[in-house]
């Protein structure tokens, strides 16, 4: 079903006489003929969740705590929705031929694992990895509401969390609860983090993997993931933690931390930071293990796209300014993702990871392209550990101190000269601390003028021509149909990757400026 | 004009106007592979090579007499000096803690005793000396300048460890042994990204751009040599194919030998050194407003190579390919003898046991091959059918438009020895337009460009398209 305005209009007007937390009738749940229970589920979401808040919903005080319009803003303005739609257009069309030999990737599961939703995802008898059908999706509307929110039927029946979450009982059930029945706990920055990694970072266990052979056929390059950017940048459809009348006025202030992992006087935003930075890195390292387990027991080589893209791609000069240091000359490292975020956070937690890392490294540089025996362990370590620190972050206190700390962490980071011999950041490492310091300017104590324009001259639109970072789009500037996808930004995206690579140092001394703005040397 | 010149790996300076007033004389005789001669005997060292009554005469440098000082401006001379380069201590520095040793680069950067013993101290400083090309003179020192030595066969010399260089095939074998590399001698992916320069061996290249203390051409011949025992104007175009010929065979060898010696410390599989250097070097960003420079290489350009796998043997295969396209009856029989191989080699993982049997398969027919060098008329066809065949298939990549570029060059050159007539200023800047589009980026900041940064099929098509009406033969349409 791809929903029409007329459609769309007609589920707004079913909206209006949906009557909340009352247990659906029978006829629920079954799937249309030819069609599967994608498009159903879909139009139970836009019944209650399209048109704002009923009188009915009112009563029950639903509205305190949802807009209620999750699905309009989704719909309307959300890229997610336009995931399976940015697979018909040129580049997908053109890379289906060279990878499939079929222009239409609307039918490639490997494709539609992260532009769809995969209606497998926790049922008992799913295959792990690449191996699901196209009958599998729902193929409709891109990444919808059951790609984050967790897949709500089984069988031909639904599950419990769909039935149950229209009941005014189902708020006051732990997170742990709901996930048994198998609703997603989007309120936890670990879970929250972990669809969002799934497919911006990659999930191979669930068949999101962009492989180098994508890659090569023209699938632009993953930004590194920052989940608060990432939410920050996609129009909200939840009331944001710090506004949320019903988590302020309604439960007690330990429910709150239980069910809705919201503490007062906190900042929600600082604890999505640190956990989605140990979060990002872990699901990394899991799908770096299970391709490398993969991979050795198939006696084959890693997939190029698990390996640091530069290590390879750069043109080549005499005398290079890549080589030494590392290793054994040629054998690229493992595309961990940056990691210069990831140690800020982790702070004194990180004693311990540099060995773990080593190992990692040690068994990339056993042979080009590594050894995947061995780094199938290396990458679990890491995982285990970033888990763990995950954990440790998450019941950290974020109060205003800690918060404008961590702040002025990630600029100290940001700013440091690199010593002789050292590399300083790169791109994506520069890209990844200046989202989060930007994307924490609102947090913590308030941060000067000079600070903030200093920040959104480095955090500019990807039309801008002065030099910087970027955004992958405007902050807080929602309409889908005017926002581009990231293919029609991504040559001025590699431009900008270039420009920062010829002259690192013209960065440095702009966070040089706002670490001196946020006072790193009063610490 | 130094129209070979175009990578920054060789800089030594060529004429291409040079052309004989004869005419071809001999009828081409084919030629075979032959595998690889043993060689007897002891390094001596250049010193007995380089008295002035022998090699080191004084007089004009080429003149015969001068081989030794002619060869002290040669870099082959050098090789052992560029061992105690910044350059080369920088590589050491790199490879520290791995398995690769100094004795691996006195290899090819001293003269190699032929049962690979260490060579004598004093030696070492000769680099490329005279016995590296010549063989070990321990039996043939004091023979070789006797009159008896003309009469001996080239078999009867070898006996004695000196090797025949007159023979091209097993000439660009004996080049091949370093500057493609074989089982002993393996400059690998490992050695290149430690900072030693790519080997790309295209044997006419290497040969105009030496100091040569040697007269191939019977036009060059001084006036007492036997002008009968040298090569025709046509030299040109059987050192093209012949080197082709023996590059590809040495290329398959040292293949076969990597996969015998995979997964060795010292021998990373696959190994890397045989697939297209710049299908993954080459930097991600747009070279250029329309984005030309970067999404070419999203078509698919080789065969059995799917996107993001890099393709096999971009610098053996094209001249063979070609070739059998062209002028079937001077290729290998039985068509491209690397189809195979690369297929294989072209997965993601190829099982060396696999690629063994195939090498040997392709070893065996490049050996059978009778190499037939084309006749004057031929080598007309042959460069019109190579120019033709170029704008039909447009080079996959910067190796494949090299390749052809060098195979046009050598048999012009040819085509101005045969009749120089056929040379002229305006033929000159068709090539001079061709190779600018071959040429690597300018250096920046002091940093030498390695790869050709910018390098687009598309330009390499638009500069060859004057050369279809240039070089058309006269049967032709």
């Amino acid at each position: 079903m791809t929903v029409t305005p007329l459609r769309v209009a007609a589920v707004g007007l079913l909206a209006l006489c949906a009557v909340p937390f009352i247990v659906p009738t029978e006829s629920h749940g079954q799937p249309p003929a030819g069609g599967n229970h994608g498009e159903v589920v879909f139009a139970e979401c836009f019944q209650c969740h399209y048109k704002g808040p009923n009188p009915l919903q009112k009563q029950s005080g639903a509205d305190k705590l949802l807009r209620l319009t999750e699905s309009s803003i989704w719909y309307e303005q959300d890229l997610h929705a336009k995931a399976v739609e940015s697979l018909k257009g040129d580049l997908g069309k053109r890379m289906g031929e060279l990878l499939y030999h079929d222009s239409d990737v609307t039918k490639q599961p490997d494709c539609l694992a992260c532009h769809a939703v995969d209606l497998s995802l926790g049922q008992a008898d799913r295959v792990a990895g690449h191996g699901q059908s196209v009958s599998d999706f729902f193929r409709d509307n891109g990444v919808s509401c059951e790609a984050c929110h967790g897949v709500a039927t089984q069988g031909n029946n639904e599950k419990e969390w769909l039935k149950q979450h229209r009941q005014a009982a189902w708020r006051k059930m732990l997170p742990a609860e709901k996930a048994a029945k198998g609703l997603i706990d989007m309120r936890s920055p670990e879970a929250r983090t972990e669809r969002c990694a799934a497919c911006h970072v990659g999930n191979s266990a669930e068949g999101k993997f962009v492989t180098h052979a994508m890659f090569a056929a023209g699938h632009p390059p993953l930004p590194p993931l920052e989940t608060l950017t990432y939410s920050h940048d996609q129009p909200s459809h939840a009331i944001p933690a710090d506004k949320n009348k019903y988590i302020a006025e309604d439960v007690t202030p330990d429910d709150a931390w239980k069910l809705f992992h919201v503490r007062k006087d906190e900042s929600s935003a600082a604890r999505q930071a640190a956990v989605g930075a140990a979060v990002g890195f872990r699901e990394a390292m899991k799908t770096l293990e299970h391709e490398a387990d993969v991979a050795s027991k198939k006696g084959q080589m890693l997939d190029f796209a698990l390996f640091d893209c530069s290590a390879c791609h750069h043109d080549l000069i005499v005398p290079s300014l890549r080589q030494g240091g590392l290793g054994t000359p040629g054998r690229p490292l493992p595309r961990t993702g940056p990691m210069a975020l990831l140690r800020t956070v982790a702070g004194p937690e990180s004693n311990g990871f540099d060995a773990k890392l080593a190992a990692l490294v040690k068994s990339c540089d056993a042979k080009p392209f590594g050894d995947p025996a061995a780094i199938a362990p290396a990458a679990r370590d890491l995982a285990t550990w970033s888990d763990g620190l995950a954990k440790k972050l998450d019941d950290a206190h974020y109060d205003a101190a800690k918060t404008t700390q961590l702040r002025r962490d990630l600029a100290d980071t940001a700013r440091r000269k690199p010593g002789p011999g050292e590399r300083g950041l790169d791109y994506d490492n520069a890209q990844q601390l200046l989202w989060a310091i930007d994307a924490l300017r609102d947090e913590g104590t308030v941060v000067s003028p000079e600070v903030v324009e200093e920040l959104a001259k480095l955090a500019g639109l990807p039309e801008s021509d002065t030099p910087m970072l970027g955004r992958l789009w405007q902050d807080k500037k929602w309409d889908a149909g005017k926002r581009p996808l990231i293919v029609d930004t991504l040559s001025q995206r590699l431009g900008r990757v270039s420009r920062y690579q010829q002259d690192p140092e013209t960065f440095r001394r702009a966070f040089e400026k706002i670490a001196a703005g946020l006072g790193t040397a009063g610490r | 004009v130094r129209l070979r010149a175009f990578v920054p790996i060789v800089t030594v300076a060529a004429g291409l106007v040079a052309w004989s007033v004869r005419s071809p004389a001999q009828p081409p005789e084919p030629e075979r592979l032959a595998p690889p001669a043993q060689l007897v005997g002891r390094i001596q060292g250049v010193g007995g090579c380089a008295a002035a009554g022998c090699h080191n005469a004084p007089l004009a440098a080429g003149k015969a007499g001068t081989e030794y000082a002619v060869w002290n401006a040669d870099p082959h001379g050098r090789a052992f000096a560029t061992l105690q380069s910044d350059v080369y201590k920088n590589i050491l520095t790199r490879l520290k803690g791995t398995a690769y040793t100094e004795e691996l680069c006195l290899k090819c950067h001293a003269t190699p005793e032929p049962d690979g013993s260490p060579l004598p101290h004093e030696f070492l400083a000769d680099g490329i000396g005279c016995e590296s090309c010549h063989g070990p003179s321990e039996k043939w020192r004091t023979t070789h300048y006797q009159q008896t030595w003309k009469n001996r066969s080239a078999a009867d010399k070898l006996a004695d460890g000196f090797f025949n260089t007159k023979d091209l095939a097993a000439r660009v074998a004996k080049c091949a042994e370093c500057h493609v590399g074989n089982e002993t001698k393996d400059v690998n992916h490992d050695l290149i990204a430690a900072g030693h320069p790519r080997l790309n061996f295209e044997y006419t290249a290497c040969h105009e751009l030496l100091p040569r203390h040697w007269r191939d051409k019977a036009s060059e011949a001084e006036p007492w040599e036997d002008k009968s025992k040298k090569f025709g104007p046509d030299f040109e175009a059987k050192a093209w194919l012949i080197g082709q010929a023996a590059t590809a065979k040495a290329a398959v060898e040292l293949t076969a030998a990597r996969a015998k010696l995979a997964g060795q410390s010292t021998h990373p599989w696959p190994e890397f050194t045989e697939y297209g250097c710049f299908a993954c070097h080459h930097d991600l960003k747009p070279k250029e407003k329309d984005d030309i420079g970067s999404t070419w290489r999203q078509s698919p350009r080789y065969a059995n190579t799917p996107p993001g796998s890099p393709p096999w043997g971009t610098w053996v295969r094209p001249g063979l390919e070609a070739l059998a396209r062209v002028a079937p009856t001077l290729a290998p029989p039985g068509g491209d003898p690397f189809a195979e191989l690369s297929a294989l080699l072209s997965q993601p993982s190829p099982d060396p046991k696999q690629v063994s049997a195939k090498t040997a398969a392709a070893i065996r027919r490049l050996t059978d091959w009778q190499v037939s060098p084309p006749d004057a008329a031929g080598i007309r066809k042959l460069l019109a059918g190579l120019v033709a065949d170029g704008l039909a298939h447009p080079p996959r990549d910067w190796d494949d438009a090299a390749q052809q570029y060098l195979a046009l060059t050598a048999l012009y050159q040819s085509l101005a020895d045969l009749d120089p007539t056929a040379a002229s200023p305006a033929r000159r800047d068709l090539f001079l337009g061709l190779r600018k589009v071959l040429a690597y980026p300018p250096a920046v900041g002091g940093h030498q460009s390695n790869s050709p940064g910018g390098f687009a099929p598309e330009k390499y098509s638009q500069a060859l398209q004057p050369f279809a009406t240039e070089f058309r033969t006269p049967d032709a349409p």
